[in-house]
């Protein structure tokens, strides 16, 4: 094998490591992907037994553990909190290790808050104004089908 | 689970003016009048299976109430925090919190759900029903609001902070926003038209009745058979939500003063009662909703804010005086 093959080889073996890296990465992203849909459609199913109290005890585990709690819970792409040294917090599952007792926290190492730049919501739209209606309630008189007062 | 106050009748039976056959149910959950509407009596008890299922999660996920809510162990965990507290939170708290602070944000600060400690030392801290009306204690006075911008969420990773003693209170856009959900989904798995009413905050989805959904604004939500005293009237909608806030409602003494539930965030106290009760229609309930909380708590300044955007609205004076703007139909 003369110099020229073995350039063109390692070439070859650089390429094919390129594309093993390339595909690790598009499958652990697509298994993150899988995990987060997963766990969302858990936490939709509301009668199936998931209990939010659980959900929130784990996330204040999360919030109490000592150092930066932002970066152990954006450490992990599919959106899971998992806790470095005391247990896992597992958001999005059913059950949880978490004790609710470490409810009482000092967490003056957590991030400071960031106003609500960050915040969004997709079901109500991010719209930058209150949205009209496409058409203005008509006057019908008469009885109602329902009633619309305070509560 | 169903009591004695349900109702389940057709429209028939209870004699409405639907311009084509509809279903209608009725009951009390979560401290207020649930009533529900579907264009195919057939999808009637799946619709509401369905809508139960939604008022039992938000229920566990935003209630100020419940022990084991999850707003409630944020609360806990704010309390005994010195400083801000970030937790994970599921989807439907962290997307309930993020509609609230879009409401904060479109209003200027006049919707902000930090206002939960000063509701709860208004005395307001349990459900209304057990509520003490008539306390004689502790006289009211202004109360230091944490402020909305305090608060972040992040729906994506499900991350909630908020500031050290903060008491989140969701229920000036909770209710709207429920109600757009739960009537997008129903009608969007079941088809037909439908209307969900959440304490009177009303959205609807689907292809609408002939003539559109008829709903009767008032001070009160009350069941349609209730005398609705005071100034009503009868419109319909096509689309989007209506909802409507009241000072009428959810008023109690504290220590010698009348106070109700719509807080203004600048003095912690109850608005001045400029309007009695304000309804306004919009493209979603949640907006409606946010923006009947608003007016009352603007005052006069609530009628130029609402012209300007263009959301149809009736408001009712504390003198019982009424006002249609922006394409509010007169009676």
């Amino acid at each position: 094998m003369n110099s020229r093959d073995e350039t063109e080889g390692s070439e070859r073996d650089r390429a094919r490591a390129r594309r093993n890296a390339s595909y690790a990465a598009a499958r652990q992203m697509a298994r993150a992907v899988a995990d987060r849909e997963q766990g969302r459609r858990r936490l939709n199913a509301t009668t199936v037994g998931v209990s939010f109290a659980s959900v929130v005890a784990a996330g204040i585990v999360v919030a109490v553990l000592p150092g930066s709690t932002h970066a152990s819970v954006t450490g992990n792409p599919a959106g899971k909190s998992t806790s470095s040294s005391s247990g896992t917090a597992k958001t999005g599952s059913s059950s949880s290790n978490s004790t609710p007792s470490s409810s009482s926290s000092d967490s003056g190492s957590s991030n400071s808050s960031n106003p609500s730049n960050s915040s969004n919501s997709s079901s109500s739209g991010n719209s930058g104004t209150l949205q009209q209606p496409a058409s203005a309630p008509q006057y019908v008189g008469g009885g109602g089908g329902v009633t619309s007062g305070g509560t | 689970m169903r009591g004695d106050d349900d109702v389940l009748i057709s429209d028939d039976e209870l004699g409405l003016e639907w311009a084509q056959p509809t279903a209608f149910a009725s009951w009390p959950a979560l401290g207020m009048l649930i009533q529900l509407v579907v264009t195919d009596p057939a999808l009637l008890g799946a619709a509401r299976a369905m809508l139960e299922d939604d008022l039992a999660a938000l229920d566990l996920a935003c209630s100020r109430f419940r022990p084991d809510s999850e707003l409630v162990a944020v609360g806990n965990a704010a309390k005994t925090a010195s400083g801000p507290v970030t937790v994970s939170v599921s989807p439907l708290l962290a997307e309930a919190v993020a509609v609230s602070l879009r409401a904060a944000r479109l209003t200027d600060g006049d919707v902000d759900p930090t206002v939960g400690g000063a509701l709860a030392a208004l005395g307001y801290d349990r459900d209304f029903a057990a509520l003490d009306r008539s306390s004689p204690v502790a006289p009211v006075s202004a109360r230091e609001i944490p402020g909305w911008q305090s608060v972040a969420v992040d729906v994506d990773e499900r991350r909630l902070t908020v500031p050290a003693g903060v008491g989140l209170d969701l229920g000036a856009t909770v209710k709207g926003w429920a109600a757009d959900n739960s009537a997008t989904r129903i009608a969007g798995e079941l088809g037909g038209g439908v209307l969900v009413s959440l304490g009177g905050d009303t959205a609807v989805a689907g292809e609408p009745p002939e003539g559109g959904w008829r709903i009767r604004v008032q001070d009160k939500t009350a069941p349609l058979a209730e005398d609705p005293g005071g100034s009503y009237q009868v419109v319909a909608i096509s689309d989007g939500g209506l909802a409507t806030s009241s000072t009428s409602a959810r008023r109690w003494r504290r220590g010698g003063d009348v106070v109700h539930h719509i807080l203004d965030p600048r003095t912690g106290l109850s608005a001045a009662p400029v309007w009695r009760t304000v309804s306004v229609a919009a493209g979603t309930c949640a907006d409606a909703n946010t923006a009947a909380t608003a007016a009352i708590i603007r005052g006069r300044r609530a009628l130029a804010w609402l012209a300007g955007l263009k959301l149809p609205s009736r408001l009712v004076g504390a003198d019982g005086s009424v006002v249609a703007i922006a394409g509010w139909p007169a009676s």
